[in-house]
């Protein structure tokens, strides 16, 4: 988790105007955590909610 | 018919040939086995005692009239109460059936809602990214002007990876700043990958352009369609019909038209191909370019005395 390096950036980039990977790929792997710990946790609230009524 | 009329039909069933007295005592003989069979089968059930009398069940209690009258008001109470019951059941049925539908709901506007918030956390490391190589490029002035045409290729990515389907949109970015000899035309500055070679020759005029009127206005001025008559648009700048919408952005601070240095101009495949708030990505975008830009511009001399040319914002 942290930041991802300029070249790697770059390499994404690059595959992704290719389409050599998808947005979602694109995504995930550019902000590699970043920014995103808090909607993930409370993603896992949500669907730890959802699987107990389930 | 009296009594010795029936006897004389008798007599003359008698004396047709006897077969009547006959079937008479089978039929009697038949019934008595059959009534002695149904006597012991309720024997043997303990029905009745030997005398043929029935016997009561001892567990149940006899009960009074009024007893009974009370035993069937509470038994039509009871009946009562269970239709109620029922009733507020069925209620209680119709009040899940709802909260279900609104949980599901609820869950599919999360679902929407975590998208949208995932796509803002990635254009978080998108606007950081951008910053860094900025930031990269003002402190390493000499690797910036070698590789210049890079730098702006990636950082103009950063911006593009945050708009909505890319691969329908086909989004390519061109950013022009004021000429350093005419007045009323703006000059290619730098572009994202996507373009041909040509993007560098064409020169946006400042009346009768989309980047004209955001120069002039100091104000976005987004096209849903380019075909539009009504839009101010240069319409030999689209001839190869790649794009229908076009949004163009004034690089400058706040409402100050003596800071615009140029415009961003992004083009959209569609009709109305950018939502509200990939206009306002594309805005922030541009303050964050901004200081690159101005530092390259300072550094030509494009821009004399100050930032833009005041005659042709007038």
């Amino acid at each position: 988790m942290g930041l991802v390096p300029k070249k790697v950036r770059h390499e994404l980039n690059r595959l992704y105007r290719m389409g050599e990977i998808t947005k979602k790929q694109l995504m995930d792997q550019m902000r590699n955590g970043l920014f995103d710990h808090e909607r993930l946790a409370m993603k896992k609230k949500l669907e730890k909610i959802l699987g107990k009524e389930e | 018919m009296d009594f010795s009329g029936i006897l004389e039909f008798f007599e003359q069933l008698e004396a047709s040939g006897g077969w009547f007295y006959d079937f008479l005592s089978y039929f009697v003989a038949v019934g008595l086995v059959f009534l002695f069979i149904i006597y012991l089968l309720r024997l043997w059930r303990g029905e009745i005692n030997w005398l043929g009398q029935k016997i009561e069940d001892p567990n149940i209690p006899e009960l009074s009239l009024k007893e009974r009258e009370e035993l069937e008001s509470q038994i039509s109470k009871l009946i009562q109460e269970n239709e109620l019951l029922l009733k507020q059941v069925n209620k209680k049925d119709r009040m899940i059936q709802k909260l279900n539908k609104e949980i599901n709901e609820i869950k599919k506007l999360y679902i929407e809602l975590d998208e949208k918030y995932a796509d803002e956390t990635y254009t978080m490391s998108q606007i950081m990214y951008t910053a860094e190589e900025v930031a990269a490029a003002l402190v390493d002035e000499e690797n910036f002007l070698v590789n210049k045409d890079d730098i702006y290729d990636n950082v103009l990515d950063y911006l593009i990876n945050t708009l909505r389907d890319y691969r329908e949109k086909n989004p390519r970015i061109v950013i022009h700043i004021p000429h350093p000899e005419k007045e009323d035309v703006l000059v290619h500055y730098a572009h994202s990958g996507g373009h041909s070679h040509r993007i560098k020759e064409y020169e946006p005029p400042i009346y009768g352009s989309a980047a004209g009127r955001a120069w002039r206005n100091n104000e976005v001025y987004y096209i849903p369609d380019v075909e539009d008559s009504q839009a101010e648009y240069d319409r030999k700048m689209n001839s190869s019909k790649q794009y229908r919408s076009i949004l163009s952005v004034p690089l400058s601070i706040g409402q100050d038209k003596s800071t615009c240095i140029g415009v961003l101009s992004l083009t959209g495949k569609p009709v109305d191909a950018y939502e509200k708030i990939e206009i306002e990505r594309v805005v922030l975008f541009s303050k964050l370019l901004y200081p690159l830009i101005l530092m390259d511009i300072n550094r030509k001399g494009v821009i004399q005395d100050g930032f833009g040319s005041e005659k042709s914002k007038t």
